[in-house]
Protein backbone atom coordinates (compact mmCIF):
# COMPACT_ATOMS: atom_id res chain seq x y z
CA UNK A 1 0.00 0.00 0.00
CA UNK A 2 1.18 3.27 -0.65
CA UNK A 3 1.91 5.40 1.96
CA UNK A 4 -0.82 8.07 3.26
CA UNK A 5 0.37 11.82 2.50
CA UNK A 6 0.14 14.53 4.68
CA UNK A 7 -3.08 17.07 5.25
CA UNK A 8 -0.98 19.25 3.19
CA UNK A 9 -2.01 19.85 -0.50
CA UNK A 10 0.35 18.33 -2.81
CA UNK A 11 1.92 22.09 -4.15
CA UNK A 12 2.47 23.53 -0.66
CA UNK A 13 4.26 20.43 0.29
CA UNK A 14 6.49 20.12 -2.85
CA UNK A 15 7.21 23.95 -2.46
CA UNK A 16 9.45 22.78 0.79
CA UNK A 17 13.07 21.92 -0.15
CA UNK A 18 12.93 18.91 2.51
CA UNK A 19 9.86 18.00 1.20
CA UNK A 20 9.92 13.87 1.20
CA UNK A 21 10.75 14.56 5.24
CA UNK A 22 6.96 15.20 5.41
CA UNK A 23 6.13 11.79 4.58
CA UNK A 24 5.72 8.78 6.21
CA UNK A 25 9.33 7.22 6.43
CA UNK A 26 8.10 3.56 6.85
CA UNK A 27 6.88 4.03 2.99
CA UNK A 28 8.74 4.10 -0.11
CA UNK A 29 5.89 5.40 -2.37
CA UNK A 30 3.64 7.90 -1.72
CA UNK A 31 0.06 8.76 -3.32
CA UNK A 32 0.25 12.77 -2.77
CA UNK A 33 -2.94 12.97 -5.17
CA UNK A 34 -5.00 11.33 -7.80
CA UNK A 35 -2.24 10.66 -10.62
CA UNK A 36 0.31 12.21 -8.54
CA UNK A 37 3.27 9.85 -6.93
CA UNK A 38 5.94 10.61 -4.86
CA UNK A 39 9.05 7.80 -4.97
CA UNK A 40 11.48 8.77 -1.69
CA UNK A 41 13.37 5.53 -0.90
CA UNK A 42 16.85 5.33 -2.20
CA UNK A 43 15.70 2.07 -3.62
CA UNK A 44 12.32 3.33 -5.63
CA UNK A 45 13.90 6.32 -6.96
CA UNK A 46 16.59 3.87 -8.70
CA UNK A 47 13.76 1.57 -9.66
CA UNK A 48 11.88 4.70 -10.51
CA UNK A 49 14.45 6.42 -12.71
CA UNK A 50 15.91 2.90 -14.69
CA UNK A 51 12.04 1.67 -15.21
CA UNK A 52 11.69 1.04 -18.50
CA UNK A 53 8.01 2.41 -18.65
CA UNK A 54 8.58 4.99 -16.49
CA UNK A 55 8.87 7.79 -19.57
CA UNK A 56 10.16 11.41 -18.99
CA UNK A 57 7.93 12.64 -22.19
CA UNK A 58 5.02 14.46 -21.14
CA UNK A 59 3.58 16.63 -24.19
CA UNK A 60 1.95 18.89 -21.57
CA UNK A 61 5.30 19.63 -19.49
CA UNK A 62 6.36 23.08 -19.80
CA UNK A 63 9.56 22.02 -20.72
CA UNK A 64 8.24 20.47 -23.53
CA UNK A 65 6.03 23.32 -24.68
CA UNK A 66 8.39 26.09 -24.31
CA UNK A 67 11.52 23.89 -25.89
CA UNK A 68 9.65 21.80 -28.29
CA UNK A 69 11.36 18.33 -28.82
CA UNK A 70 14.64 18.06 -26.22
CA UNK A 71 17.28 15.50 -24.74
CA UNK A 72 15.42 16.20 -21.23
CA UNK A 73 11.81 15.40 -22.67
CA UNK A 74 12.97 12.68 -25.24
CA UNK A 75 13.00 8.48 -24.31
CA UNK A 76 13.73 5.82 -26.53
CA UNK A 77 15.30 6.38 -29.85
CA UNK A 78 15.37 9.44 -29.98
CA UNK A 79 16.63 10.68 -27.04
CA UNK A 80 19.63 8.47 -27.27
CA UNK A 81 19.93 10.41 -30.75
CA UNK A 82 19.80 13.76 -28.75
CA UNK A 83 22.89 12.26 -26.23
CA UNK A 84 24.84 11.41 -29.24
CA UNK A 85 25.15 15.20 -30.63
CA UNK A 86 26.47 15.81 -26.87
CA UNK A 87 28.87 12.74 -26.76
CA UNK A 88 31.82 14.34 -28.67
CA UNK A 89 31.53 17.56 -26.42
CA UNK A 90 31.77 15.34 -23.04
CA UNK A 91 34.23 12.51 -24.23
CA UNK A 92 36.92 12.37 -21.50
CA UNK A 93 39.51 14.02 -23.47
CA UNK A 94 37.88 16.77 -24.29
CA UNK A 95 37.46 17.56 -20.64
CA UNK A 96 40.97 17.04 -20.21
CA UNK A 97 41.38 20.00 -22.49
CA UNK A 98 39.05 22.07 -20.60
CA UNK A 99 40.69 21.20 -17.25
CA UNK A 100 44.00 22.23 -18.86
CA UNK A 101 43.26 25.20 -21.28
CA UNK A 102 39.64 26.79 -19.96
CA UNK A 103 38.86 26.35 -17.26
CA UNK A 104 42.04 27.78 -14.79
CA UNK A 105 41.80 31.15 -16.43
CA UNK A 106 37.81 31.42 -15.54
CA UNK A 107 38.09 29.31 -12.08
CA UNK A 108 41.38 32.17 -11.15
CA UNK A 109 39.58 35.05 -12.23
CA UNK A 110 36.85 33.85 -9.82
CA UNK A 111 38.73 33.30 -6.56
CA UNK A 112 40.38 36.49 -7.31
CA UNK A 113 36.95 38.36 -7.25
CA UNK A 114 36.10 36.16 -3.57
CA UNK A 115 39.67 36.34 -2.03
CA UNK A 116 39.38 38.86 0.92
CA UNK A 117 35.88 39.67 1.08
CA UNK A 118 32.63 38.54 2.43
CA UNK A 119 29.49 38.78 1.11
CA UNK A 120 25.76 37.91 1.56
CA UNK A 121 24.69 36.83 -1.89
CA UNK A 122 27.32 33.87 -3.87
CA UNK A 123 24.89 32.50 -5.35
CA UNK A 124 23.79 35.55 -7.73
CA UNK A 125 26.95 37.75 -7.47
CA UNK A 126 29.76 34.90 -7.95
CA UNK A 127 28.62 31.34 -8.56
CA UNK A 128 27.31 31.40 -12.35
CA UNK A 129 30.77 33.32 -13.35
CA UNK A 130 32.76 29.69 -13.84
CA UNK A 131 30.12 27.35 -15.32
CA UNK A 132 28.41 30.52 -17.73
CA UNK A 133 32.38 31.24 -18.90
CA UNK A 134 32.58 26.81 -19.69
CA UNK A 135 29.05 26.33 -21.03
CA UNK A 136 29.37 29.75 -23.23
CA UNK A 137 33.15 28.60 -24.65
CA UNK A 138 32.02 24.76 -24.83
CA UNK A 139 28.61 26.06 -26.72
CA UNK A 140 30.14 28.79 -29.10
CA UNK A 141 28.81 31.66 -27.81
CA UNK A 142 30.52 35.21 -28.11
CA UNK A 143 32.05 36.16 -24.69
CA UNK A 144 29.93 39.89 -24.93
CA UNK A 145 26.93 37.80 -24.91
CA UNK A 146 27.73 35.67 -21.89
CA UNK A 147 25.78 38.21 -19.14
CA UNK A 148 22.79 38.54 -21.39
CA UNK A 149 22.58 34.75 -21.64
CA UNK A 150 22.48 34.42 -17.61
CA UNK A 151 19.82 37.52 -17.47
CA UNK A 152 17.85 35.53 -19.73
CA UNK A 153 18.35 31.99 -18.63
CA UNK A 154 18.08 32.12 -14.52
CA UNK A 155 14.14 32.61 -14.51
CA UNK A 156 13.73 29.35 -16.70
CA UNK A 157 15.30 27.14 -14.14
CA UNK A 158 11.70 27.14 -12.90
CA UNK A 159 10.14 25.87 -16.49
CA UNK A 160 12.00 22.91 -14.79
CA UNK A 161 10.69 22.62 -11.31
CA UNK A 162 7.76 20.40 -10.47
CA UNK A 163 5.10 22.38 -9.78
CA UNK A 164 6.19 24.37 -12.45
CA UNK A 165 6.25 28.35 -12.71
CA UNK A 166 5.31 29.58 -15.66
CA UNK A 167 5.30 33.02 -16.51
CA UNK A 168 4.86 35.35 -19.52
CA UNK A 169 8.62 35.97 -18.78
CA UNK A 170 9.71 32.76 -19.28
CA UNK A 171 8.33 32.09 -22.83
CA UNK A 172 9.45 35.68 -23.73
CA UNK A 173 13.67 34.69 -22.41
CA UNK A 174 13.06 31.09 -24.37
CA UNK A 175 12.02 33.33 -27.43
CA UNK A 176 14.70 34.80 -26.95
CA UNK A 177 17.94 33.31 -26.23
CA UNK A 178 16.68 30.21 -29.49
CA UNK A 179 17.01 33.72 -31.30
CA UNK A 180 19.93 34.84 -29.91
CA UNK A 181 21.51 30.64 -30.32
CA UNK A 182 19.87 30.96 -33.90
CA UNK A 183 22.05 34.39 -34.60
CA UNK A 184 25.70 32.39 -33.50
CA UNK A 185 24.52 29.63 -35.17
CA UNK A 186 24.02 31.70 -38.83
CA UNK A 187 27.40 33.70 -37.83
CA UNK A 188 29.80 30.59 -38.14
CA UNK A 189 32.23 32.06 -35.73
CA UNK A 190 31.63 29.60 -32.96
CA UNK A 191 34.70 27.27 -34.52
CA UNK A 192 34.87 23.99 -35.10
CA UNK A 193 34.99 22.56 -31.93
CA UNK A 194 32.21 24.26 -30.39
CA UNK A 195 28.97 22.54 -29.54
CA UNK A 196 26.82 24.11 -32.21
CA UNK A 197 29.30 22.89 -35.03
CA UNK A 198 29.86 19.61 -33.49
CA UNK A 199 26.12 19.25 -33.22
CA UNK A 200 25.63 19.82 -36.49
CA UNK A 201 28.73 17.71 -37.82
CA UNK A 202 27.34 14.78 -35.62
CA UNK A 203 24.07 14.99 -36.91
CA UNK A 204 25.33 15.15 -40.36
CA UNK A 205 27.67 12.63 -39.85
CA UNK A 206 25.55 10.06 -37.99
CA UNK A 207 22.29 10.65 -40.00
CA UNK A 208 20.40 11.87 -36.71
CA UNK A 209 16.84 13.40 -38.10
CA UNK A 210 16.61 16.31 -35.72
CA UNK A 211 14.78 19.79 -36.97
CA UNK A 212 17.34 23.10 -37.12
CA UNK A 213 15.02 24.03 -34.12
CA UNK A 214 15.43 20.63 -32.39
CA UNK A 215 19.36 21.71 -32.76
CA UNK A 216 18.54 24.80 -31.22
CA UNK A 217 16.59 23.55 -28.41
CA UNK A 218 19.31 20.78 -27.26
CA UNK A 219 22.06 23.56 -27.04
CA UNK A 220 19.68 25.80 -25.19
CA UNK A 221 19.12 23.23 -22.93
CA UNK A 222 22.57 21.53 -22.40
CA UNK A 223 23.35 25.60 -21.79
CA UNK A 224 20.50 25.85 -19.21
CA UNK A 225 21.47 22.51 -17.46
CA UNK A 226 25.39 22.71 -17.55
CA UNK A 227 25.02 26.41 -15.92
CA UNK A 228 22.37 26.45 -13.75
CA UNK A 229 22.96 22.80 -12.47
CA UNK A 230 26.62 24.06 -11.62
CA UNK A 231 25.76 27.72 -10.19
CA UNK A 232 23.99 25.85 -7.61
CA UNK A 233 26.35 23.41 -6.57
CA UNK A 234 29.40 25.71 -6.38
CA UNK A 235 26.90 27.40 -3.94
CA UNK A 236 26.40 24.23 -1.99
CA UNK A 237 30.59 23.80 -1.93
CA UNK A 238 31.28 27.20 -0.72
CA UNK A 239 28.53 27.08 1.57
CA UNK A 240 30.24 23.75 3.08
CA UNK A 241 33.39 24.83 3.41
CA UNK A 242 31.97 27.64 5.38
CA UNK A 243 30.16 25.51 7.71
CA UNK A 244 32.75 22.75 7.98
CA UNK A 245 34.82 21.73 10.90
CA UNK A 246 37.55 20.66 9.66
CA UNK A 247 40.74 22.95 7.68
CA UNK A 248 40.73 23.58 4.45
CA UNK A 249 44.14 22.12 4.00
CA UNK A 250 43.05 18.98 4.28
CA UNK A 251 41.36 19.63 0.68
CA UNK A 252 45.03 20.05 -0.68
CA UNK A 253 44.80 16.33 -1.32
CA UNK A 254 43.26 15.51 -4.47
CA UNK A 255 41.52 12.19 -2.84
CA UNK A 256 40.61 13.76 0.03
CA UNK A 257 38.90 16.61 -2.14
CA UNK A 258 37.28 14.31 -4.46
CA UNK A 259 35.44 12.52 -1.68
CA UNK A 260 34.45 16.05 -0.08
CA UNK A 261 32.62 17.11 -3.29
CA UNK A 262 30.98 13.62 -3.49
CA UNK A 263 30.06 13.92 0.10
CA UNK A 264 28.25 17.45 -0.77
CA UNK A 265 26.94 15.83 -3.72
CA UNK A 266 25.54 13.19 -1.71
CA UNK A 267 23.62 16.16 0.80
CA UNK A 268 23.01 18.67 -1.85
CA UNK A 269 22.36 17.24 -5.22
CA UNK A 270 21.39 20.57 -7.35
CA UNK A 271 18.38 18.94 -9.04
CA UNK A 272 16.95 17.24 -5.83
CA UNK A 273 13.39 16.02 -7.24
CA UNK A 274 12.96 14.70 -10.83
CA UNK A 275 9.41 14.22 -12.15
CA UNK A 276 8.62 11.36 -15.20
CA UNK A 277 5.51 9.53 -16.15
CA UNK A 278 3.58 6.44 -16.27
CA UNK A 279 3.54 5.09 -19.66
CA UNK A 280 1.21 2.36 -18.79
CA UNK A 281 -0.07 1.12 -15.52
CA UNK A 282 2.79 -0.35 -13.16
CA UNK A 283 3.94 -1.00 -10.23
CA UNK A 284 6.83 0.59 -7.80
CA UNK A 285 7.81 -1.12 -4.89
CA UNK A 286 4.63 -3.02 -4.60
CA UNK A 287 2.65 0.11 -4.78
CA UNK A 288 0.36 0.20 -8.23
CA UNK A 289 0.95 3.46 -10.68
CA UNK A 290 -1.91 3.89 -13.00
CA UNK A 291 -1.15 4.88 -16.33
CA UNK A 292 -0.62 8.19 -16.92
CA UNK A 293 0.63 9.68 -13.28
CA UNK A 294 3.30 11.86 -12.51
CA UNK A 295 6.28 10.31 -10.58
CA UNK A 296 8.00 12.51 -8.73
CA UNK A 297 11.70 10.95 -8.08
CA UNK A 298 13.15 12.86 -5.09
CA UNK A 299 17.24 12.66 -5.41
CA UNK A 300 17.12 14.21 -1.66
CA UNK A 301 15.42 11.65 -0.49
CA UNK A 302 17.54 9.12 -2.17
CA UNK A 303 20.95 10.23 -0.98
CA UNK A 304 19.54 10.96 2.79
CA UNK A 305 17.77 7.21 2.91
CA UNK A 306 18.67 6.15 6.24
CA UNK A 307 18.58 2.37 5.31
CA UNK A 308 21.85 3.18 2.95
CA UNK A 309 23.63 6.11 4.69
CA UNK A 310 23.77 6.02 8.37
CA UNK A 311 22.94 9.31 10.25
CA UNK A 312 22.46 10.53 6.61
CA UNK A 313 21.97 14.29 7.36
CA UNK A 314 25.86 14.44 8.88
CA UNK A 315 28.73 15.52 6.96
CA UNK A 316 31.07 13.42 6.79
CA UNK A 317 34.25 12.73 4.42
CA UNK A 318 35.15 9.18 3.31
CA UNK A 319 31.96 7.59 3.89
CA UNK A 320 30.63 4.89 1.43
CA UNK A 321 28.89 6.47 -1.24
CA UNK A 322 27.77 3.78 -2.49
CA UNK A 323 24.03 4.33 -3.21
CA UNK A 324 24.47 8.13 -4.18
CA UNK A 325 23.25 9.48 -7.00
CA UNK A 326 23.21 13.49 -7.46
CA UNK A 327 23.58 12.99 -11.12
CA UNK A 328 20.14 10.29 -11.36
CA UNK A 329 20.55 6.98 -13.15
CA UNK A 330 19.21 5.77 -16.25
CA UNK A 331 19.13 6.22 -19.24
CA UNK A 332 18.67 9.96 -18.55
CA UNK A 333 21.58 10.21 -16.04
CA UNK A 334 23.42 13.51 -16.27
CA UNK A 335 25.96 13.25 -19.47
CA UNK A 336 28.13 16.65 -17.62
CA UNK A 337 28.97 14.82 -14.62
CA UNK A 338 32.56 13.89 -14.89
CA UNK A 339 32.87 17.91 -16.86
CA UNK A 340 31.40 19.09 -13.46
CA UNK A 341 33.32 17.30 -10.90
CA UNK A 342 36.63 18.38 -13.10
CA UNK A 343 35.28 22.08 -12.83
CA UNK A 344 34.45 21.40 -8.68
CA UNK A 345 37.65 19.64 -7.99
CA UNK A 346 39.93 22.97 -9.59
CA UNK A 347 38.19 25.41 -8.11
CA UNK A 348 38.03 23.85 -4.80
CA UNK A 349 42.09 23.66 -5.26
CA UNK A 350 42.59 27.50 -6.16
CA UNK A 351 40.62 28.65 -3.43
CA UNK A 352 42.09 27.00 -0.55
CA UNK A 353 45.80 27.85 -2.64
CA UNK A 354 44.19 31.35 -1.61
CA UNK A 355 42.28 31.40 1.26
CA UNK A 356 42.92 30.26 4.60
CA UNK A 357 39.33 30.14 6.04
CA UNK A 358 35.82 29.95 4.32
CA UNK A 359 33.65 30.85 7.25
CA UNK A 360 29.88 30.96 6.93
CA UNK A 361 29.39 34.61 8.87
CA UNK A 362 25.38 34.52 8.78
CA UNK A 363 23.35 31.55 8.21
CA UNK A 364 19.42 31.63 8.32
CA UNK A 365 19.23 27.81 6.96
CA UNK A 366 17.74 28.64 3.49
CA UNK A 367 17.36 26.65 0.58
CA UNK A 368 16.32 27.80 -2.77
CA UNK A 369 14.30 25.88 -5.52
CA UNK A 370 13.86 22.34 -6.25
CA UNK A 371 15.63 21.76 -9.61
CA UNK A 372 18.60 24.02 -8.94
CA UNK A 373 18.69 23.53 -5.34
CA UNK A 374 20.90 25.05 -3.56
CA UNK A 375 21.76 27.00 0.26
CA UNK A 376 20.26 30.64 0.26
CA UNK A 377 20.46 33.78 2.97
CA UNK A 378 23.70 33.43 4.19
CA UNK A 379 26.60 35.26 4.23
CA UNK A 380 30.22 33.77 3.33
CA UNK A 381 33.90 35.23 3.96
CA UNK A 382 36.87 33.89 2.12
CA UNK A 383 39.75 34.87 4.44
CA UNK A 384 43.07 35.16 2.66
CA UNK A 385 46.63 33.79 3.85
CA UNK B 1 -27.36 12.56 -20.35
CA UNK B 2 -24.85 15.24 -20.26
CA UNK B 3 -21.95 15.28 -22.88
CA UNK B 4 -18.78 14.03 -22.53
CA UNK B 5 -16.89 17.80 -22.84
CA UNK B 6 -19.86 19.06 -20.64
CA UNK B 7 -18.67 17.01 -17.84
CA UNK B 8 -15.11 18.02 -18.79
CA UNK B 9 -15.92 21.22 -18.17
CA UNK B 10 -17.21 20.93 -14.96
CA UNK B 11 -14.60 18.83 -14.27
CA UNK B 12 -12.09 21.87 -14.93
CA UNK B 13 -14.42 24.13 -12.72
CA UNK B 14 -14.32 21.40 -9.41
CA UNK B 15 -10.66 22.48 -9.71
CA UNK B 16 -11.17 25.97 -8.94
CA UNK B 17 -13.32 27.68 -5.84
CA UNK B 18 -14.78 30.65 -7.72
CA UNK B 19 -16.35 30.38 -10.70
CA UNK B 20 -14.15 29.90 -14.38
CA UNK B 21 -14.97 31.62 -17.85
CA UNK B 22 -13.40 28.74 -19.91
CA UNK B 23 -14.41 29.42 -23.13
CA UNK B 24 -14.32 26.40 -25.89
CA UNK B 25 -11.15 28.59 -27.28
CA UNK B 26 -9.17 28.86 -23.95
CA UNK B 27 -5.65 27.35 -23.59
CA UNK B 28 -6.33 24.95 -20.84
CA UNK B 29 -2.52 25.24 -19.42
CA UNK B 30 -1.68 28.86 -21.18
CA UNK B 31 -4.65 30.11 -18.93
CA UNK B 32 -3.87 28.49 -15.56
CA UNK B 33 -6.94 26.64 -15.89
CA UNK B 34 -5.01 23.05 -15.60
CA UNK B 35 -1.60 23.65 -13.42
CA UNK B 36 1.26 21.39 -14.09
CA UNK B 37 0.11 19.23 -10.93
CA UNK B 38 -3.46 18.49 -12.80
CA UNK B 39 -2.70 17.96 -16.41
CA UNK B 40 -1.70 14.62 -15.75
CA UNK B 41 -5.78 14.18 -13.96
CA UNK B 42 -7.12 15.96 -16.93
CA UNK B 43 -5.67 13.01 -18.92
CA UNK B 44 -6.93 10.78 -16.72
CA UNK B 45 -10.26 12.16 -16.52
CA UNK B 46 -10.61 12.35 -20.47
CA UNK B 47 -9.63 9.24 -20.74
CA UNK B 48 -12.29 7.79 -18.08
CA UNK B 49 -15.08 10.07 -19.43
CA UNK B 50 -13.55 8.65 -22.71
CA UNK B 51 -14.64 5.44 -21.50
CA UNK B 52 -11.05 3.64 -22.97
CA UNK B 53 -7.64 3.50 -23.30
CA UNK B 54 -6.21 6.66 -25.03
CA UNK B 55 -3.65 6.13 -27.76
CA UNK B 56 -0.46 7.74 -26.55
CA UNK B 57 -0.19 9.71 -29.86
CA UNK B 58 -4.16 11.19 -29.09
CA UNK B 59 -1.99 13.36 -25.92
CA UNK B 60 -0.38 15.92 -27.15
CA UNK B 61 -0.17 19.76 -26.97
CA UNK B 62 -2.23 20.60 -30.15
CA UNK B 63 -5.01 17.80 -29.19
CA UNK B 64 -4.97 18.63 -25.02
CA UNK B 65 -4.97 22.87 -25.64
CA UNK B 66 -8.05 23.60 -25.64
CA UNK B 67 -11.94 21.98 -24.87
CA UNK B 68 -12.65 22.07 -28.79
CA UNK B 69 -10.02 20.56 -29.31
CA UNK B 70 -10.32 17.57 -27.03
CA UNK B 71 -13.68 16.97 -28.10
CA UNK B 72 -12.74 17.05 -32.23
CA UNK B 73 -9.68 14.83 -31.11
CA UNK B 74 -10.77 12.33 -27.90
CA UNK B 75 -14.53 12.41 -27.94
CA UNK B 76 -15.66 12.86 -31.15
CA UNK B 77 -12.92 10.71 -33.22
CA UNK B 78 -14.17 7.79 -31.40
Amino acid sequence: MPGVATVESPTSLLAQPYWYRHLPAAADVHQLDEGLFAVTSNAAVQEALAHPSIVAEHPLKASARAFGPNVLDADGPSHRAFRALLAPILSAGRIAEYKQALMPGLVHDLVDSIAGIETDDFYNSFAHKVPYGIVSTILGIDASLEDRFHELTRPLARLLDYPTEETDETHANVTALLRMIEEQRATKTAGARSLLETIERTRDLKGISLTDSEVRSTALLFFLAGTETSSAFITSLVYCMGRGIFSLDELRDETVRDRYVEEVLRLYPPVQTIVRFASEDLIVQGVEVPRHSAVLASIAGANRDPRVFDHPDRFQIGRSLKGSIPFAVGAHACPGAMLAKAEFSLLIEQIIQRCSDVVVTRDRLGMESQSFSHPADFSVEFRTR
Amino acid sequence: MESKIASLRKWLDGLHEGPLDIQDDTDLIQSGTVTSLQFVQMVIEIERLHGQKLDPGVINIESMRTLRAIDATVFQAA
